[in-house]
């Protein structure tokens, strides 16, 4: 089951090219056009926040698309969980399995890329600091993703099916590059999933404490630990809430999701 | 097997489709009706796909809304085999293990139905070929009972042929399907007869005896059964009457015939 769910999303279309290949384009621009006059000491910093902020873009990405499906497949489930050994729990633990390979994959090509083009920009190696901790963190966001991609799919009504696309996207858009832009009190940034996987990333790729804000990085630091916790926590609830509500999904009828 | 009392069935809050629903199907049967008349309704309704709005429903004993991971029932609708998008053949793996059956059976199954598409994903086949797949995997998985929501529909005759060869000698478990067919539907000799109209099922009657029952026009004395329908009202009387009611061909005729 798992090797199927690898297969049937690593060839959706929509990932690769509304994901990875935005990413790889702002990567690119990255690398060669925003980062002039960036000083020796700040090249595996500067990479650290590129490669973080676009590895959780390609993330919400997966997001969008995996909730899309469990809407489309919401008869499906009910199905089976009504008269197949499949329970809600199993479900999960599969997609869990799944994702996570997926992201190693994804993330890895990203990684190896960002790699590539960073040293031969900077003329030295420009590595992750901990690969291990990075790839670690990847599986607990992977945890995260589908989670939260299921919680979305049980809660939007069909008829409102885009904002399974929107909501991930706006909440990056807020979250992630509102921090990297702006700023936000402690309590948000501690709190927000999308904002723990982008610092844990950027602190296990660049060994630094991530900042408070990457407008004023030097002033006010958060503690990693709190992150994990948080995205932790994210984790667990959303796993709970999970297996509740998809024991008790119900066929929906997806001719609802048509405008007009 | 089935047992509905006093069971109103129908898709949203008090509209019911199916009304005063009482009876008991412990063999093979067919639920034969015009369009619109509720007998997918009520295959829905064993499935849990339409609701029981008043009275009871009970599958093996169990109601209906308190069924889970209960192997043994299985459906022919293409919808509930849509839990990934991934080629058929992958996805005859995943049912067969989802139902805990031996996927070389599905397989033969296919075969036997000439179906060899097998790399090719469940919205890239016709759907006469959608329906091989659902009737397969319907009937190839150790079903107690398997509900087949109009089996023959999209198929071509040699395949109807097949599929009614198959029916007649199949002997796991009990299979109820509804059809619109009266000229296929004879062909099941031994089956049981349930004719549904207008939100009524009228029955049982033996297959083999379609041959002694008539159709005639209004209300008549000692009439097996009245069936009301929008355009008035008919009788089902037995050796004689206005029609017989394997003359019909498809019952969808009935009314245009009654009212010639």
């Amino acid at each position: 089951m798992i090797r199927k769910i690898v297969i049937s999303i690593l060839t959706s279309k929509p990932i690769w090219i509304w994901g990875v290949t935005f990413s790889i384009l702002w990567l690119i621009l990255g690398v060669f056009v925003f980062s002039q006059g960036i000083p020796k000491e700040f090249y595996l910093y500067y990479a650290g926040v590129i490669v973080s902020a676009l590895i959780v873009w390609v993330y919400t990405n997966l997001i969008s698309n995996l909730s899309n499906n469990f809407i489309l497949s919401s008869a499906s489930l009910y199905y089976a969980f009504k008269f197949t050994k499949l329970t809600p729990k199993k479900y999960l633990l599969y997609y869990v399995a799944s994702i996570s390979i997926i992201t190693l994959i994804i993330s890895g090509i990203m990684l190896v890329l960002a790699t590539l083009l960073f040293t031969m920009r900077f003329n030295t190696l420009i590595f992750p600091n901990n690969i291990l901790g990075f790839l670690g963190i990847i599986v607990l966001s992977s945890i995260f993703i589908i989670l939260f991609s299921v919680l979305l799919a049980l809660v939007i009504p069909p008829k409102y099916l885009q904002l399974s696309s929107l909501i991930p996207q706006l909440l990056y858009f807020a979250l992630v590059l509102g921090q990297i832009f702006v700023g936000y009190p402690y309590l948000i940034t501690y709190t927000s999933p999308f904002n723990d996987m982008q610092l844990l990333l950027f602190q296990e790729y660049t060994g630094y404490n991530p900042p408070l804000s990457f407008v004023n990085p030097f002033q006010q630091f958060l503690n990693p630990d709190y992150l994990l916790v948080s995205l932790f926590s994210w984790d667990s609830v959303l796993y709970f809430l999970d297996v509740i509500f998809l024991g008790k999904i119900k066929p929906r009828n997806i001719e609802e999701a048509r405008q007009f | 097997m089935i047992k509905a009392i006093n069971a109103y069935i129908g898709y949203s809050n008090n509209i019911p489709i199916l009304r005063n629903i009482n009876l008991e199907i412990n063999d093979n049967s067919v639920l034969i009706g015009p369009n619109g008349s509720g007998k997918t309704t009520f295959l829905n309704a064993v499935l849990g796909f339409s609701k029981v709005l008043k009275g009871k429903l009970l599958v093996f004993g169990i109601e209906v809304s308190n069924l889970r991971n209960f192997l043994g029932i299985t459906s022919n609708i293409v919808d509930v085999y849509k839990i990934l998008s991934v080629k058929i053949k992958e996805l005859v793996e995943i049912y067969a293990e989802l139902y805990g059956v031996d996927k070389a059976e599905i397989f033969s199954t296919l075969r036997y139905f000439n179906f060899n598409s097998f790399d090719k994903k469940l919205h890239e086949l016709s759907l006469g070929q959608q329906k091989i797949i659902g009737n397969s995997l319907a009937l190839a998985s150790n079903p107690k009972l398997a509900l087949l929501d109009e089996p023959f529909e999209n198929l071509d005759p040699t395949k109807r042929l097949k599929l009614i060869r198959m029916l007649t000698e199949f002997r796991k478990g009990k299979v109820i399907l509804t059809s619109h067919e009266i000229d296929l539907v004879k062909k099941l000799k031994d089956w049981n007869l349930y004719l549904v109209f207008n939100g009524s099922i009228y029955g049982p009657f033996r297959a083999s005896k379609i041959n002694e029952l008539y159709i005639s026009k209004g209300k008549i004395e000692n009439a097996l059964f009245v069936i009301n329908t929008n355009n008035g009202c008919f009788s089902i009387t037995e050796n004689q009457g206005d029609l017989p009611l394997s003359s019909i061909g498809d019952i969808e005729n009935l009314e245009v015939m009654l009212n010639d």
